[in-house]
């Protein structure tokens, strides 16, 4: 698979709900196009129950339509963020 | 087993938190109130994650998501209430003491029709009122304590119960020949014997020990002095109004496992019996079938 089949999202600093209208339809997008997609949560330092739900859909779907997802370098407050929502650590799984 | 059994002793809280889709637009997060749930004590918190709906179809700003959480603590119910207050309009709540819970005992308590908690608010009154009080026409599953009054036993719906603890004499302040408050921390309750509602002369009448039940009733905080707290029991309802005629102070009766027949307490027509003393508090004891 080649660079370019890769769609790379970069969910910043910030990852709340106010954020998701806007994450939202890349990932749709992606999904429909059935291409791989690398997400960067390196830096993500405020993460919120909206933003958790809405990736931990999207990873739930990708498994089922094996879509590929790359989920690199989870920061430590989005780990926090999932268990304490008693999720499993789906950013760990490769789809 | 040891764990099993250490479980069914513990002290805490069980919590059924059903969030409406509406919650996290609402400015809610369950990751903030998880997190302060836990702060005051050991929090397992099970996901139910079955009505998400297909990624392609889910709006990113709605709730679909519902958690089971256990909170192993000390605390009072009114301090796990507050974590919630301001969330009544998004969510459904009900919350159970952990001890002495049965397997029966969740179930029941998603089938009350109050079994939501809110502090310092009318709806906190309003939900513990409608906890007490049923329906003429329904049966209800109640998680019940069983509480003891010289030689009878009664059942309070446990969701009315904020907090219980062993009387302090020296709490006790008489304001008028019938009138006592209780120094509950900074502030005074009305504390009232139901000895005395129920004109019950056993020995143990007037004297000032046994166990302080804090309860509610509209908005208003009230301590009822009885002999002893026995165990939960998770019963069958039936209200008397139905089976048998109205009756103040009482909003049903039960059959306990050991066969007993016992009637369930009403908060809010205590409270009447304890402000309208000419009120007759006519027991029916042991006339109901």
């Amino acid at each position: 698979m080649s660079a370019d089949q890769i769609k790379e999202i970069d969910l910043g600093e910030k990852l709340s709900i106010s954020h998701c209208a806007e994450i939202y339809p890349q990932l749709m997008q992606a999904m429909t196009e059935g291409r791989a997609v690398s997400l960067n949560i390196s830096r993500v330092d405020q993460v919120d129950t909206a933003a958790v739900q809405l990736l931990f859909s999207f990873q739930r779907d990708a498994v089922t339509r094996g879509l590929v997802t790359i989920w690199s370098k989870p920061s430590k407050v989005f780990c926090d963020a999932v268990d304490t929502l008693g999720m499993h650590e789906f950013y760990l799984q490769d789809a | 087993m040891a764990e099993t059994l250490a479980a069914d002793t513990a002290t805490g809280w069980q919590i059924s938190f059903k969030p409406y889709r509406t919650l996290l637009q609402a400015g809610h997060d369950p990751v903030l109130l998880f997190r302060e749930l836990g702060a005051l004590g050991a929090l397992t918190v099970e996901l139910d994650s079955s009505d998400l709906p297909p990624f392609t179809e889910l709006a990113p700003q709605d709730c679909f998501l519902s958690w089971q959480l256990r909170l192993e603590s000390e605390v009072s119910l009114e301090a796990v209430n507050n974590i919630f207050d301001g969330l009544q309009d998004d969510c459904e709540l009900s919350i159970l003491p952990l001890h002495n819970k049965r397997p029966d005992a969740e179930k029941s308590a998603t089938s009350l029709p109050a079994a939501r908690f809110e502090s310092g608010t009318e709806r906190e009154a309003q939900a513990h009122t409608e906890a007490t009080t049923l329906s003429p026409e329904q049966a209800i599953a109640v998680e019940g304590q069983i509480i003891q009054l010289a030689d009878q036993l009664y059942i309070l719906p446990a969701v009315s119960i904020i907090e219980s603890f062993d009387i302090e004499p020296d709490s006790i302040k008489k304001l008028a020949p019938k009138a006592e408050v209780y120094r509950l921390r900074d502030e005074y309750v009305p504390l009232i014997r139901l000895h005395e509602i129920f004109n019950q002369t056993g020995q143990r009448d007037h004297q000032d020990f046994g166990q302080l039940l804090i309860v509610t009733s509209e908005g208003q905080k009230f301590g009822l002095l009885v002999d002893e707290l026995l165990s939960q029991q998770s019963v069958q309802c039936k209200p008397l109004e139905t089976n048998y005629r109205k009756v103040r102070g009482m909003s049903g009766a039960t059959v306990l496992d050991d066969g007993k027949v016992t009637l369930i307490l009403d908060i809010a027509g205590l409270v009447d019996l304890y402000r309208k003393p000419g009120l007759s508090a006519d027991n029916p004891g042991s006339q109901v079938a």
